[in-house]
């Protein structure tokens, strides 16, 4: 586990009763709470489809949480230029997609959105200006240019990589897969690696690790092209499910991982969170919109509902923070 | 956290910035012989003075309340979609034939209650001004469409559509009513008790605390003050246009914030600025708009161009010793 409280013993003796152990079971109620609503209103609820439609969001939303909890956990508070990063991935292998194949596309897409994370790593580190201030400005003049550049919609043409979409392995699609696959090498990469913890101790305090000979610049570059690579295999992974894709098509995706994050236990004043309470908080964000959509609401109703749960979600880091140890 | 010794950075940064009210108006005088040097049939006339200053009223209005607030360390990026929901609130009052002082009364509360909610959020619980005024922002947008069910709504108003239209030697009557306004909250900002705390408060707000000034309640009103005004600006639009259009208000938070960073205002820390400042950035920023209209750039152009000036401004801030990250 990634977590790293000051709770010490309480939390030996009863390991149920650590704050990732709390959280966990608080978004396993919830959850559970909000299928089972949703299934009294619309009885079709469960059943092999929406599983696998609340399976395939959980794929994108998943790999942007993972890089989202990344830049929270060492203290970079937040990165808002997601919807231009994966929009840009996305564009990118479909452009390649429709000249080369499948791989190139996959491998040009994932370093576009690489491409994006170090612009706004470097940016940060240059600048000493805050991320979010960074990120919302590239974000907005990302989307910008990507309008400019691919026009409205972009086709794709039937390929490998939708067959990668499409396909399943025992039940789940291979995309949802690949999404385990980013979180748990993440969570081996901040609990195992040297740089790792380096990262996580960053979060904890910048002024300290500093003093102890850790280079600020180089986590802050290195976090955010990481969440520049989650966003470049989110915008593959976006692109093999879809036919079109325009610029503006992943501008919901901005706030389903933030509040991911935040609700499962990641703090914004870095240093604390659990990658595996990460994975009931991907699993509980990716059912609002298919719930909502199963109660017949519109779209327009999941907008109201991300932007309340992150304000909710937020208000309750804020509590967290004023009531926990500095 | 400002530093204690001034950096080199600093002391250049200070040269060469120096006041941004005065860099500004210089700006400002670039800017109007490059435009007569574009267009010389077409920038310099009554007709081009009517649609610029017709274009920046609502803006400007919603500007100086907007820095008002910053002064004090309040940010509301919820005003642009503020100002679409207190339209389409409008709207909906007067398509059910109720009057439009009633009608105006009724988007003002519900304009009010909004802005309580983002204050509740940021005050009592401490949450991130930022990032919960970006929730409440998609919220309101979600809200907005589920109330408009989609579509423009129809609202004429003969008197309000008078007033808005109306002109004064060439000018929208509103524009004089807008700078008399600013002009109003500058002199009351440098003169009164009042703005004194203002200032005090968003300078250091746990030391004006213990001096005595009560920091919640008057961050509290002006989260009110920005969201009421925002809504004032909708009803403006809806006179204007005679209709509560779907997408009004959409980017208009960046709009407003652009110019008053420009003006010399700090988005992570209060205490610096002035109302000045910010107005003349918003003329800056909207000659540059009518100078790309006139020259019909796409415009996308002015998302990039957007990006950019927030990153400039903020970073001048760094250089002139504001708040750097790490």
């Amino acid at each position: 586990m990634v977590t790293s409280t000051s709770h010490g013993r309480l939390e030996k003796s009863r390991p149920w009763a650590s704050p990732a152990a709390r959280t966990a079971i608080v978004l396993a109620v919830i959850w559970a709470i909000l299928v089972g609503v949703t299934e009294g209103f619309h009885p079709a609820f469960i059943s092999i489809e929406t599983l696998l439609a609340i399976a395939f969001s959980m794929a994108v939303v998943g790999v942007l949480s993972v890089g989202e909890a990344v830049i929270v956990i060492s203290g970079g508070l937040l990165d808002l230029s997601v919807p231009a990063s994966t929009a840009f991935s996305a564009l990118c292998t479909a452009v390649v997609l429709n000249h080369l194949g499948s791989w190139p596309a996959a491998i040009v897409g994932i370093a576009c959105g690489c491409a994006v994370g170090l612009i706004n790593g470097a940016l940060i580190v240059m600048t000493k200006i805050n991320p979010i201030v960074v990120t919302l400005a590239v974000n907005f003049a990302g989307v910008g240019i990507l309008n400019m550049a691919f026009g409205q919609e972009f086709p794709l043409l039937k390929s490998g990589l939708h067959d990668l979409g499409l396909n399943h392995i025992i039940g789940v699609p291979d995309i949802t897969w690949i999404m385990l696959g980013v979180l748990i090498l993440t969570a081996l990469g901040l609990n195992q690696t040297r740089f790792g913890r380096h990262a996580v101790a960053v979060g904890g305090g910048s002024a300290a690790a500093k003093r102890q000979g850790i280079s600020l610049a180089q986590v802050r570059i290195a976090t955010f092209g990481f969440m520049g690579l989650c966003a470049g295999i989110a915008g593959v992974l976006y692109a093999a499910q879809s036919q079109l894709i325009s610029p503006s098509d992943t501008s919901n995706l901005l706030f389903l991982p933030i509040t991911a994050v935040i609700l499962s236990g990641f703090s914004l004043q870095g240093g604390r969170g659990s990658m595996p309470v990460l994975i009931l908080g991907i699993g509980l964000l990716s059912t609002v919109p298919t719930a909502l959509i199963v109660m017949g609401l519109t779209p327009d109703w999941t907008q109201l509902a991300q932007g309340l749960l992150l304000v909710f979600a937020v208000s309750l880091d804020g509590i967290r923070i004023k009531r926990g140890p500095r | 956290m400002t530093q204690l010794g001034i950096s080199r950075a600093t002391r250049t940064g200070k040269r060469l910035v120096g006041s941004a009210t005065r860099v500004l108006i210089i700006a400002l005088l670039i800017l109007i012989a490059v435009g007569w040097w574009l267009e010389p049939k077409l920038f310099l006339t009554l007709q081009n003075l009517y649609v610029i200053s017709g274009a920046a009223s609502v803006p400007l209005l919603i500007t100086v309340a907007a820095s008002v607030a910053l002064l004090a360390g309040v940010i509301d990026l919820s005003v642009g979609s503020m100002t679409g929901f207190g339209a389409a609130v409008f709207a909906i009052c007067i398509g059910h034939g109720i009057s439009p002082f009633v009608a105006a009364a009724v988007a003002l509360c519900c304009a009010a209650a909004v802005g309580a909610f983002n204050a509740s959020a940021c005050v009592f619980f401490g949450a991130n001004p930022l990032i919960v005024t970006l929730g409440t922002l998609t919220a309101l947008q979600g809200l907005t469409l589920i109330l408009l069910n989609n579509t423009s709504l129809e609202a004429f108003v003969p008197g309000l559509y008078n007033f808005t239209n109306a002109t004064w030697a060439g000018v929208p009557v509103l524009l004089p009513i807008v700078l008399v306004f600013g002009a109003a909250a500058s002199i009351l900002l440098a003169v009164t008790r009042w703005g004194r705390h203002i200032r005090a408060a968003g300078g250091d707000s746990a030391v004006s605390n213990r001096a005595g000034i009560r920091v919640g309640r008057l961050k509290f009103f002006l989260f009110l003050l920005t969201a009421v005004i925002a809504c004032v600006g909708g009803i403006l639009y809806v006179g204007q246009d005679g209709a509560a259009q779907t997408t009004l208000g959409f980017g208009l938070e960046l709009q407003i914030y652009a110019p008053i960073l420009l003006g010399g205002y700090s988005l992570t820390r209060g205490g610096v600025g002035n109302v000045m400042g910010a107005i003349m950035g918003v003329a800056v920023l909207e000659v540059v708009d009518n100078i790309l209209n006139l020259r019909s750039v796409n415009p996308y152009w002015q998302y990039i161009i957007t990006g950019a000036i927030i990153l400039a401004a903020v970073y001048a801030d760094v250089l002139r010793g504001g708040e750097r990250y790490e």
